[in-house]
């Protein structure tokens, strides 16, 4: 639609409170079509010249990973520089690394969304988006570094023909279990925040490829009230059900090395340790990223010093907490007496290894000190710089405790030195690969922001003054029949005027309305008679289920039907399963969040008569609608339009139900 | 091992990877039975299917999912004893370096397998060594020479018996003239018969014997003081004082090494109440040995500074003194030139001073020996030592050994020189590679026109002859072996010649024209012979079952002669005293502990099995001290230049903490230029700088850097302790201190039991498997690291993946140094998997593969493995072994080739494997398992002999694992900790008990025994020893 030719519905940043520049969440004038037009462009348009060669170098690095993958299951583990003692190095490290990365988008996105943080809208999507790449590349090293991978079925929880189930006491187990529904539920709760930005992408559309393509994506969203009623729940609950969720999932990758009884693996600082490692080097993930996309894309107004100036806090802190934990790992060691354990941090910092231990103390607790200086802090390139040293320096640390606890344990005879082959490096430089590819293809056909999210913190986005570019359209002339009518769509300037329409109809005694919006309006659905979403306790019986499923099946299974002896261990002990449990019912619970949505809200549909309506597009980037029901009591097709035009109603027109 | 290649010698069409999935035939245990030959039949075994199907049903889709078809045959006729499924034992005798020791040999439906000692020969009572374990492999080495060869091209039996009979008819009608035989040493009456038999039928012909580490030198001093040739047994279980000499008794290069670890380890541990008290030993060496590592005292000093050493404790001990017999004149001759010569400055009067006085107050009750390297005087020396402690049919016996005929390889050289050998047969040995290197002995080889050559491999000596004929193997072969202490064995074959080889007896009878039915009728005529004087022997088939016969040797109780004060002068008149300083630095030649001389280098057991002492693997390297390589500015792995007059060698060098300085030892045995594909080019040749002259060794060796570098794979790259009590020792004095506090370690066991929330399951099995590892006796010999690899199957991995640190060793062999590393005290600690009742390892694994069985076994099971790793990160010992790549299916050179390389075992391989022990494929981890197979084998047994399956009795010692039956010095024992009357049992309750990183929980069922010492008070006052808690320098 001709969105170039209209007037723009334009806001004056009107701030709130005086602010420094960098504390402002957006720069210039922002209205709900330029931030629209802003981001859909980069989807709309063809690729930045810079896009093509940067997609064929980064497929190039994965097509060398894949090769060097294709090598490695096909010839042996022993092509990587493995050995006895150190049986993971490069593998683990990955994979450690790759989690971690993973963890800052579902904690921007979840615990930033509880804590009712609005710096977030701006770079959440991106994050998401990173945090599932992340955990693609991160899912791929447990996968090929095992000897055997074409048996690696045996890890999934089904029968099998050696009649013997899984070793639920196993952190390897419990990784399974928490990396799996940390990427599905992650997965749900990104592809969730994309639906209205896809049914946005699928509104402006103009070729009917794209159309189709989004509007499936879409699943035929269309910005109810009650869409959004049931919208803001189920995220609000993915939101509620991720935040423990992604400190679990730091929690059980530190369990494979809290659980041994290696020394400087047997520490119980690590879920700790390990979590705030993570978010730490999540966001300096983003940040590494999203910098030099902000710039290449433009998208400065919206991605602010502000935001560079809340991540590179968030990165501070958790630099502090990284170091404390290095730090006090020596403490123990000390404080300990355990000759293992003096032997193991005394070689880690000054043995052979001291190198890579150096290079993450620098580049994890030194580089990042400099964030203390607010001048740092909103300089894009400095914090660009610090942001990869810190991606460095993560990478090293879980190199630092995995090879160096391994290279010399208990048994001085059993030391060993681990070297790295070329097929190490190149499946490490493979999973950058992946993870650049995929981040590539998102830019190019996803919104990278938001939309919808940035619009309800935009200020005064809630009480928009009128616009008056509706003007009656010649071509909506046409009669039409009575019989085929359905309602009456009438677009309103602003949500206030929407909100103050519906609350005037209502006490005329209509019932039967639907409102339409870009963004969630609150007390909207109040107002429409819309009372709370019944997503609460379905959410809280599957999670009931997800607990005891789990708890009762394993207790059947290693009492009952197949006790199995291991280290020692009672058979009906709760504790080494615990982890299993949790993860179960987190995922039963989001399972049936994100069920429970589409039950409620009717999706997918694709075959709403509004849909059809080229006027009702706008609705996914600034339009407010209201339908009136044609089933209502009070309905009759030129008094309710009367009633409408009275509340300020923009060319309200007759739908017309399918042909 | 190689296992390159589908061997070319199964003539069958190549065959590529669809043929091979069309055809899906598995090898099920005894499906592999002699009676299988059909061709038709392509050999996959189930490993290769498994990788088939997997990869096909990867690629597409499911073709693959179906059962494969197997073929069950029967026997048409029953073999004897066989019974499909049962192991069957043959008794036969493995011969080496004119040594013998009676082995059982298990087969399984005609295959053999494994090699054990044998159980009734007393000496050694089952105990075998890492070479006797290994002879399996080389019976079925893919390298081994498979046809009669001449001059380079293939040839057959039939040219060769058309030759044998035109050209010996004319040889042997002309007495024999130009004829000549070159063997090794033998212990064979067979063959001595066949050589009493070449006597009279060519007179002129002439035997010739070479037996590279053979001296003779003792028997030279014996000649002098006793007019005898005279062979020492000694009994090492019977002195309390033991010196050595630069002897390494315990080291595979004495022939009665297990004999003698038996014998000296039974007295290593202190007596409980009012047993022996323990022995001491001294040892006095250049370079530290298996004997050295079990000292109390070692004493290093250069090879050439030992004679020296000698005279001082001869003098200490008074041994010319007028009580021996001496006259006036011979003890003033003596005392001079004992002065003169007697050289104790290096090390100072308390080493010689304080053993002479222990050997002193241990009268009768002691024992001296010697190296066979070190020159007549010190054996000279010793004997006498010997007489007069009255140690002489106590510690040691002497045996008069009758003088053969025989000639030397210096006689043969000189006459081939001079063109007077015709015909040279060359049996066993391999004199072209080993001969003195002054003989030029290939070259002078070359110059004889008839050349034969029976031998198990195309080696450099056969590739200098014109007939190369491929032998028989021990275990393919008749024959006949007796020792110096009387025992008559019998060698027997279980198989039938796999690669067309004839053995030696059937050569040689064939050529010198001996009247026979065929070689097994030659030992039946010697074993006739012989029987009169054998106490035992009954019937030939009597003996073949019961694999030995003894008779009583005639035991020489010595006399000094008429000669032997004349004699003894003349030895120390050509006696020039040096100190090592002066003389420059020397050389020493020592038989390698792995190939020996070099005939087993093919074998990749012994190749990949670590050095006792260094733990390198596949090489060797010229060992020198710390300081003396800080003299010359070498490192570890620096190649240095070797030169002796013109001879020169290139060695890359190894630091051995404890060696003497200005000596630098060459392993022999290794540079072999043509072995098979294992031992080519593996190491470097000392047999080039080794003279006639210089033998044993040589000084003024000189040394020049060459600025490269070598890469060394060893299987234990740190040396040290690190403060750790993980090896523990004490002295025997601080052992009977601590002795009250006895109760302690007993108590260790049963804590923190009480108290648990829900209790941990039971272990409730009817047995409950255990292990004790006595480490005061273990010598560190590593027969049982063999032994283990021979029993379970375990690859050989080779060079580049043993210096990756993934040797697959199920159990190993740890070795620490104590003290400062110029001559540090040695520690060995064998370690396999301690099946902890709490295990690391069980936890976390995802999918069930490492579990428990309620006998106290740490199972590991290998087709839920999915190779994770994880076990083996958490386990403490660091004992499982992950298979990083399809170390049995893939040539070693071709690892890394992925599925470039070529596919397959060799077929030969695949016969030695123990059907009962599954052959892990790769990405699998895998540990030593106990012998399950054979705990269930004899749980089976007692089964069978009772009267219900429920109801059985097995008794101690009915179970043994392949470790702890090869064991030579009874370090390891195994059993049933349920049962408190168990041998293991019993050690588990020994003071000494303590279990390794007991602190972490893991409750293993393996304990150890600290190692004890008991070094002499005097002399270590005199010492001033350095402190004893683990001191670093």
């Amino acid at each position: 639609m001709g969105m170039s030719d209209s007037a723009a519905t334009t806001v004056e940043a009107r701030p709130a409170r005086r602010e420094e520049p960098e504390r402002q969440l957006f720069r210039g004038a922002q209205s709900l079509d330029s931030v629209t037009d802003k981001i859909s462009r980069i989807v709309e348009g063809p690729p930045p010249r810079w896009w093509w060669p940067a997609f064929g170098f980064s497929l190039s690095l994965l097509g060398s990973g894949v090769f060097a993958a294709a090598y490695l299951i096909s010839t042996g583990v022993g092509v990587w520089g493995l050995n006895q003692p150190v049986g993971w190095a490069f593998d683990i490290t990955n994979f450690v690394f790759w989690v971690g990365i993973g963890h800052a988008g579902t904690l921007i996105s979840a615990i930033l969304l509880l804590f009712r943080q609005k710096w977030r809208t701006s770079i959440n999507r991106f994050a998401e988006a990173m945090t599932l790449f992340a955990v693609a590349c991160a899912g791929i090293f447990p996968l090929i570094h095992v000897g055997r991978v074409w048996m690696m079925w045996f890890l999934a929880p089904v029968p099998n023909s050696n009649a013997i189930w899984q070793n639920f006491r196993s952190p390897l187990l419990w990784d399974v279990f928490a990396v799996s529904t940390y990427a599905l539920v992650s997965l749900m709760f990104w592809y969730l925040g994309l639906i209205p930005d896809l049914a946005t992408i699928r509104d402006r559309s103009r070729s009917r490829l794209r159309r189709i393509i989004y509007g499936l994506l879409a699943i035929g969203w269309r910005g109810s009230a009650n869409h959004w009623r049931h919208y803001e729940t189920a995220v609000y609950f993915l939101a509620a059900l991720s935040t423990p969720l992604v400190l679990s999932v730091h929690t059980v990758v530190s369990f494979d090395f809290a659980v041994s009884v290696i020394p400087g693996w047997h520490a119980t600082v690590f879920p700790p340790y390990f979590v705030a490692g993570a978010i730490f080097s999540g966001f300096a993930m983003v940040l590494t990223l999203m910098i030099p996309c902000r710039q290449l894309y433009g998208l400065q107004d919206l991605v602010t010093a502000r935001h560079l100036d809340m991540m590179s806090r968030v990165m501070l802190a958790t630099s502090l907490m990284v170091g404390y934990a290095y730090g006090i790992e020596f403490f123990t060691a000390w404080y300990s007496g355990n000759l293992y354990e003096q032997y193991v941090f005394t070689n880690r910092a000054l043995g052979s290894y001291g190198w890579a231990f150096w290079i993450m103390v620098v580049c994890n607790v030194l580089v990042p000190q400099t964030l203390w200086n607010r001048k740092l802090r909103v300089n894009p390139w400095a914090l660009f710089t610090v942001s990869v040293l810190v991606n460095v320096g993560m990478w090293f640390e879980r190199f630092v405790i995995i090879v160096t606890s391994l290279h010399r344990d208990f048994l001085p005879s059993s030391w060993g030195m681990f070297v790295p082959t070329w097929v190490d490096v190149v499946q490490l430089i493979g999973s950058f690969g992946l993870f650049f590819t995929l981040l590539l293809l998102f830019l190019r056909f996803l919104p990278i922001i938001a939309m919808f999210e940035v619009k309800t913190v935009l200020p005064n986005s809630q009480h928009l003054p009128a616009a008056n570019e509706d003007a009656p359209s010649g071509g909506q002339t046409q009669t039409p029949d009575p019989q085929q009518v359905i309602g009456l769509l009438a677009r309103f300037p602003t949500a206030a005027t929407l909100t103050e329409a519906v609350s005037t109809l209502r006490q005329q005694g209509y019932r039967r309305m639907e409102a339409f919006s870009p963004f969630p309006i609150h007390g909207l659905s109040r107002k429409l008679g819309l009372g709370r979403s019944p997503l609460p306790p379905l959410v809280f019986a599957a999670g009931v289920l997800g607990l005891l499923l789990p708890l009762g099946g394993i207790l059947y299974l290693n009492v009952v039907e197949y006790p199995l002896i291991t280290a020692g261990k009672p058979y009906a002990a709760v504790q080494p399963i615990a982890p299993i449990l949790f993860e179960v019912m987190i995922l039963l619970a989001a399972l049936a969040t994100v069920g429970g949505l589409l039950m409620l809200t009717g999706l997918p549909y694709y075959g709403h008569p509004l849909l059809k309506m080229d006027a009702f597009r706008r609705v996914s980037s600034d339009g407010f609608f209201l339908l009136l029901d044609a089933r209502d009591e009070r309905f009759d097709l030129a008094e309710t339009k009367l009633a409408l035009d009275a509340v300020g109603a923009l060319q309200p027109r007759p739908v017309e139900a399918e042909q | 091992m190689n296992r390159q290649q589908q061997s070319e010698w199964v003539s069958r069409q190549p065959y590529g990877f669809w043929p091979e999935l069309r055809k899906l035939a598995v090898d099920l245990p005894g499906a592999d039975a002699p009676t299988r030959d059909d061709t038709s039949a392509i050999p996959i075994n189930r490993r290769s299917a498994m990788g088939i199907l997997a990869a096909s049903a990867a690629l597409a889709g499911l073709p693959g999912c179906r059962r494969p078809d197997i073929e069950l045959r029967p026997y048409t006729k029953m073999p004897e004893f066989v019974v499909p499924g049962m192991s069957l034992f043959y008794a036969t005798t493995l011969t080496c370096g004119g040594g013998a020791l009676p082995v059982l040999v298990e087969t399984h439906e005609g295959r053999p397998t494994k090699v054990e000692g044998h159980p009734q020969y007393s000496p050694t009572q089952g105990a075998s060594d890492a070479i006797a374990q290994a002879t399996i492999l080389q019976l079925y080495d893919p390298d081994r020479l498979r046809q009669v060869r001449r001059g380079g091209i293939t040839s057959s039996w039939n040219e060769f018996d058309t030759f044998v009979e035109t050209h010996f008819a004319e040889l042997l009608q002309k007495g024999g003239q130009g004829l000549r035989i070159l063997s090794d040493a033998t212990a064979s009456p067979a063959l001595k018969h066949l050589r009493r038999h070449m006597r009279q039928s060519a007179p002129e012909a002439q035997w010739h014997v070479y037996e590279p580490l053979r001296y003779g030198y003792a028997e030279q001093a014996a000649r002098r003081l006793f007019g005898k040739t005279l062979r020492a047994r000694s009994d090492f279980g019977k002195p309390d004082v033991i010196v050595s000499l630069d002897a390494d008794f315990l080291g595979r290069a004495d022939q009665d090494a297990i004999a003698n670890s038996r014998a000296f380890a039974s007295r290593r541990t202190p007596a409980a109440t009012n047993g022996p008290e323990m022995n001491r030993l001294y040892v006095v060496e250049p370079a530290p040995t298996l004997s050295g590592g079990m000292a109390d005292h070692r004493l290093r000093l250069a090879a050439h500074a030992i004679p020296g050493f000698a005279l001082a404790l001869a003098a200490e001990l008074r041994l010319f003194g007028p009580d021996w017999g001496w006259d006036a004149d011979a003890v003033r001759g003596f005392d001079r030139l004992v002065r003169d010569k007697a050289s104790s400055d290096t090390t100072g009067p308390a080493w010689a001073r304080e053993i002479a006085a222990d050997l002193l107050s241990h009268r009768g009750r002691s024992l001296v020996v010697a190296g066979p390297r070190q020159p007549p005087l010190v054996h000279a020396l010793v004997q006498l030592m010997n007489v007069a402690l009255g140690n002489v049919s106590h510690g040691v016996r002497y045996v008069e050994v009758p003088d053969e005929d025989t000639g030397s390889i210096e006689e043969l050289a000189e006459d081939a020189a001079a063109d007077r050998v015709n015909t040279l047969i060359i049996v066993g040995g391999n004199p072209a590679y080993d001969a003195p290197a002054d003989l030029t002995f290939a070259a002078r080889l070359a110059k004889i026109p008839n050349t034969i050559r029976l031998g198990l491999y195309e080696d450099e000596t056969a590739q200098l002859c014109q007939w190369r004929l491929p032998a028989a193997h021990t275990f393919e072969s008749w024959g006949d072996a007796e020792t110096d202490d009387g025992y008559y064995l019998p060698v027997q074959p279980m198989i039938a010649p796999l690669y067309n080889g004839r053995s030696t007896l059937t050569v040689l009878a064939q050529l010198l024209s001996y009247e026979t039915n065929g070689e097994y009728d030659i030992v039946r005529r010697a074993f006739e012979e012989q029987s009169p004087s054998l106490q035992n022997a009954g019937t030939f088939d009597r003996w073949l079952h019961d694999g030995l016969a003894r008779r009583e040797p005639l035991w020489f109780v010595p006399q000094l002669s008429g000669q032997a004060a004349s004699g003894l002068r003349d030895l120390l008149q050509a006696y020039e005293p040096v100190t090592p300083a002066a003389a420059g630095r020397e050389i020493c030649f020592q038989a390698d502990s792995s190939v020996f001389d070099g005939r087993f280098a093919n074998l990749g057991w012994l190749q990949e099995m670590p050095d006792p002492i260094t733990k390198l693997t596949w090489d060797n390297a010229a060992l020198i001290s710390a300081d003396t390589a800080s003299a010359l500015k070498l490192a570890t792995g620096d190649v240095v230049r070797l030169s002796l007059g013109e001879r020169s060698v290139e060695a890359p060098v190894l630091i051995q903490p404890g060696h003497a300085d200005h000596s630098i030892t060459l392993p022999l045995g290794y540079g072999r230029s043509v072995a098979g594909r294992v031992g080519k080019s593996v190491g470097f040749n000392a047999y080039v700088l080794r003279t006639s002259r210089h033998l044993a060794f040589a000084a003024g060796v000189l040394v020049e850097p060459l600025g490269s570098r070598h890469q060394f794979a060893f299987t234990q790259q740190h040396d040290r302790l690190e403060h750790r009590d993980l090896a523990r020792e004490q002295t025997i004095a601080q052992f009977v201190q601590r002795a009250a506090q006895a109760e302690d370690a007993t108590r260790h066991d049963t804590h923190s039991e009480e108290s648990r929330l829900i209790d941990p399951p039971r272990l409730d099995g009817r047995h409950q498997w255990g292990m004790v590892i006595d480490l005061s006796r273990c010598v560190g010999c590593s027969a049982c690291v063999v032994a283990c690899q021979s029993e379970n199957n375990i690859p050989v991995v080779g060079k580049n993946e043993v210096a990756r640190g993934r040797a697959m060793h199920w159990i190993r062999v740890d070795r620490y140094y104590r003290g400062p590393e110029s001559d540090p005290e040695i520690i060995h600690e064998p370690l396999a998997c301690v099946h902890c009742e709490n295990a690391p390892c069980e936890t976390v694994c995802p999918v069930n593969a490492a579990v428990h069985s309620p006998e106290g076994l740490n199972l590991q099971v290998y087709n839920r493995c999915v190779g994770t790793r994880y076990c083996s990160n958490n386990c403490p010992y660091k004992v499982r072994r992950f298979n990083w790549f399809d170390y049995n299916q893939r040539p070693l050179d071709q690892l890394w080739l992925g599925p470039l390389a070529n596919f397959g075992m060799a077929e030969t391989l695949k016969m030695q494997k123990n059907p009962d022990v599954t052959v892990r494929m790769r990405g699998v981890m895998e540990k030593c398992t106990y012998c399950v197979q054979r705990i269930e084998r004899g749980k089976a047994g007692a089964k069978l002999a009772s009267p219900s399956s429920s109801d059985y009795t097995l008794h101690d010692g009915q179970v043994v694992p392949a470790c702890a039956q090869a064991c030579p010095a009874q370090a390891i024992v195994f059993g049933d900790l349920s049962d408190v009357t168990s041998r293991v049992s019993q050690q588990k309750r020994d003071a000494r008990r303590f279990d390794l990183l007991a602190e972490l929980g893991t409750k293993p069922r393996t304990s150890y025994l600290t190692r004890i010492r008991n070094p002499n008070p005097r002399l270590a006052a005199a010492l001033r020893p350095f402190t004893k808690d683990d001191g670093h320098e």
